[in-house]
């Protein structure tokens, strides 16, 4: 989504897409799923980053398949026989590559929305209802640069003051054993400190109220509304079966004809699920457009001298 | 005077700490602070200036016995209403809570229970008045250090305190963190009228805007006063601390029949008269020219076109650094913030390897450095242990490190644990510890950091004559202590050495870049870089 909007409305369709893309197993599902998926880390990050990706997770997705095609033999139409082991079926060799697109998608949705969950509005998400794990929360984002730049500091020190290029095999392992005491050291009297910082600011309070920075306006509540929605005809059209897809014996969509319509809208509320941020974009580009296109005709008049300041 | 009713009344107050009920931390201490006023609490360290702010806030008083009392002024008459105190402490990052500035300023706020849209208010006001508004989305970890500490200025006083405790809140910070945190400090005082108690040893940049002044020895109040009669008491009673003092204000002690100059102008005014009516001479030219014959000098070490970045894709923090150290001297490397000075050091040191260049050794020197942050260095449990821990590996005789415990005072504190200690203890300690390892080449970065002015004197003394045997380079904002104790000075900007010269001719060159020293006496005095040459200038009429 965008950081624009409450972190709920992010955590909202985050969910939505996650939930569904875990319980289809409909190929149409996970083929839009893992395409969105796609268009999402692509858009979020560089073409790059998401090929890198790819890259790492082909192995699973080779491995599932072989793992599935070789074990399991349900299925009618045989491929070939690897001996005199089972019978590679094409069922099986499908719902492999089914299966490992939806594992990928999933690893793809995990990764789009680390964008937003690294921004610290996603705290207030806890903060609002579990107040103690949204303070220890942020205390921990905090804490832990602040210790990798410690560590640094002492890794740095602790070579500069024997002044040696190379270290052998043991003076490094002493090393780092040192290390770590000295940062846990280091920690301790540092938090010690902290606390007398959150005492002189009055902690602990019965008072205390976690303070929330955004409000949930009413374009969350919109947007909310349309996704809970959406998704909610997504888990009705799984209950009646409306998207149940069979492998095996051979590959066929239960009951397609009679669930026809409900089917249809299903795969197009789907699609409106994982449209929805592209379709808010555009509406905003579009009002961009109307409110320079009315610059535009006023600075046209202003030009033609239609319109005077004085 | 009178008719001002005091905030806070200290009477007879005496402390001693439950670990240790014997010694008398503080010692009937009698004190009134009026509201509004800007109240420096001064001394060496140890002399109970922290103990003491400490005391006048409940939830971070020390345990102990206590003797005599504290009160406070009542807000509206009210019973034990006390006024709010808010409390900013040394360390800028420890004390932060939270990750972001916004929460950071929010925290306090929170705990007071107030509505979201009263703390929106609050963090609006206060982040316009120190204008930081752009750092309000900030990570913490994105601020310096000095930017760290005035944001602790700012979500102590959004709590709207009435009166405001800072307990040495510049210690940790370089020169220049200083100077824009105390701006910011007077001018809350200033515009606002709140009643501030601060600590500080180093008086610097402070007496101009102080009202009173609280100086502290050993748990005694010695003086409590104008900063002016401060200065007098102090140079008159001779006072060690008087060394804290700026140097325009230490002038004092030769020109007894002026009042003390608390600012360089006000120095300066001072020197044209005494020079005008004859009882200054203009100070001989004849300078002692054993500075520094660059003839009988051998290069240590020489670095060539050093580049480095920390990571693959960074900003280059050193472009063509080149330079040549030469044996039995000490080098100063001086320049502004995040110029790359330590990043250097750490070269020098071989822990970090550089890009590209190449730095050249004459033999194969042991080389030895202390980083800033001492504690980085202590991995045992006793400062004893500490100092053994290479005992071994350089073959340190008994006697040896027994020299190394009675130059830095460190027999009183073998068997306590090296966090225990104070900041300049801690520097102390390190710095035995490095020297314990024998070094040819000796690289200290910061090594007058949180030391207060009589440790800092000893440090002096210290590499003087280490000199003698060690070729010695460090990193340092600290231009006066620069002037004191180096041969050579070397300033780092852009990427790369800028300038080298001898002490002398680097200060005497720059107009701005240069010691305080040099700043009051120029044109008036010419030659002066450092105290000691003002005292002599002085001492001659």
């Amino acid at each position: 989504m965008n950081n624009d909007y409450h972190p709920k409305v992010n955590l909202f369709y985050f969910l939505a897409v996650l939930v569904i893309s875990m319980l289809t197993r409909n190929p149409i599902w996970i083929s839009l799923s893992f395409l969105f998926a796609s268009l999402a880390v692509i858009s979020l990050y560089t073409f790059k980053y998401y090929l890198k990706r790819l890259l790492v997770m082909t192995p699973i997705l080779i491995l599932l398949i072989l793992f599935n095609s070789l074990l399991n033999s349900r299925g009618l139409t045989v491929l070939f026989q690897l001996g005199e082991g089972n019978p590679i079926t094409l069922e099986a060799l499908i719902y492999g590559v089914f299966n490992g697109l939806a594992l990928i998608s999933i690893f793809l949705w995990f990764y789009a929305f680390r964008v937003f969950i690294k921004s610290d509005e996603t705290l207030e998400l806890f903060a609002d209802k579990l107040p103690t794990i949204g303070l220890m929360l942020s205390m921990i984002l905090k804490y832990i640069p602040d210790t990798i730049k410690k560590a640094n500091a002492i890794y740095l020190n602790q070579k500069a003051l024997l002044g040696e290029k190379k270290l052998k095999r043991k003076a490094k392992l002493n090393l780092l054993i040192q290390l770590f005491s000295i940062l846990l050291s280091i920690s301790m009297e540092n938090s010690l400190q902290t606390a007398d910082s959150m005492l002189a600011k009055g902690y602990p309070s019965k008072r205390r109220k976690t303070y929330v920075k955004n409000h949930f306006n009413h374009l969350d509540r919109n947007i909310s509304i349309v996704i809970v929605s959406l998704f909610s005809f997504q888990i009705i059209t799984l209950i009646f079966g409306g998207s149940k897809f069979l492998y095996y014996p051979f590959l066929q969509w239960q009951n397609f004809e009679q669930n026809f319509t409900l089917s249809i809208f299903s795969i197009i509320s789907f699609a409106l699920i994982l449209i929805l941020p592209y379709i808010l974009r555009v509406i905003e580009k579009l009002k961009w457009q109307k409110i320079l296109e009315a610059e535009r005709v006023n600075q046209n008049q202003i030009k033609s001298g239609l319109i005077i300041y004085e | 005077m009178s008719n001002n009713q005091s905030i806070i009344k200290i009477k007879n107050f005496s402390f001693a700490y439950a670990i240790e009920p014997q010694k008398t931390v503080l010692k009937s201490i009698n004190l009134e602070i009026e509201p509004g006023s800007f109240n420096v609490f001064c001394g060496m360290s140890g002399s109970g200036k922290t103990t003491l702010l400490r005391h006048l806030k409940d939830e971070l008083a020390p345990k102990g016995e206590v003797k005599g009392k504290i009160s406070f002024l009542h807000k509206n008459d009210k019973l034990n209403q006390k006024p709010q105190i808010a409390f900013v402490m040394q360390n800028p990052e420890n004390q932060i809570i939270m990750d972001t500035v916004w929460h950071e300023l929010a925290f306090g706020l929170e705990n007071q229970g107030l509505s979201a849209s009263e703390i929106e208010r609050r963090i609006a006001e206060i982040t316009n008045f120190f204008g930081i508004e752009k750092w309000l989305d900030q990570p913490i970890e994105n601020l310096s250090g000095g930017e760290k500490q005035i944001l602790n200025l700012a979500s102590n006083l959004i709590l709207q305190p009435e009166v405001l405790i800072l307990d040495e809140p510049t210690t940790q910070l370089d020169p220049i963190a200083k100077r824009d945190f105390l701006q910011m400090l007077f001018y809350t005082h200033a515009e606002t009228g709140i009643t501030i108690l601060m600590s500080e040893h180093n008086l610097n940049d402070l007496l101009e805007n102080t009202d009173k002044i609280i100086f502290l020895d050993q748990g005694e109040i010695k003086f409590q006063g104008e900063p002016r009669e401060l200065a007098k008491f102090l140079i008159e009673e001779d006072f060690a601390y008087q060394k804290a003092l700026p140097i325009p204000t230490r002038m004092h002690k030769f020109v007894p029949q002026t009042n003390p100059a608390l600012s360089i102008v006000e120095g300066r005014k001072i020197l044209k008269q005494e020079v005008a009516s004859g009882r200054v001479d203009q100070y001989s030219k004849k300078q002692s020219k054993s500075d520094n014959s660059k003839n009988d000098l051998n290069p240590a070490l020489f670095a060539d076109k050093l580049w480095f970045r920390y990571q693959k894709d960074s900003e280059l923090i050193l472009k063509e650094a080149s330079i040549k150290i030469y044996e039995n001297q000490i080098l100063a490397i001086v320049g502004g913030n995040g110029s790359g000075k330590s990043t250097f050091l750490y070269l020098l040191s071989q822990a970090l390897q550089p890009l590209r260049g190449k730095i050249n050794f004459k033999g194969k020197p042991r080389i030895a450095m202390l980083g800033q942050n001492p504690e980085t260095i202590f991995s045992q449990d006793s400062v004893e242990d500490v100092l053994r821990e290479y005992q071994n590996r350089f073959q340190n005789t008994e006697a040896e490190i027994n020299e190394m415990i009675s130059i830095f005072d460190l027999n009183h504190l073998l068997k306590r644990h090296p966090f225990d200690l104070s900041g300049g203890e801690k520097q102390k300690l390190a710095l035995a510890k490095v020297l314990l390892t024998k070094p040819d080449i000796l690289l200290l970065d910061e090594p007058t950091n949180s030391l207060d002015i009589l440790n800092k004197e000893k440090i002096k003394e210290i590499l003087l004559k280490l000199k003698e045997t060690t070729t010695i380079v460090l990193v340092t904002h600290d231009l006066d202590f620069v002037a004191d104790v180096a041969d050579y000075v070397a300033m780092l900007f852009n990427k790369k050495v800028v300038a080298k010269a001898t002490t002398r001719e680097f200060f005497k060159k720059n107009s701005y870049f240069t010691t305080t020293t040099y700043r009051l006496t120029r044109e008036i005095l010419p030659g002066c870089i450092k105290f000691a040459d003002l005292e002599k200038n002085l001492l001659q009429f």
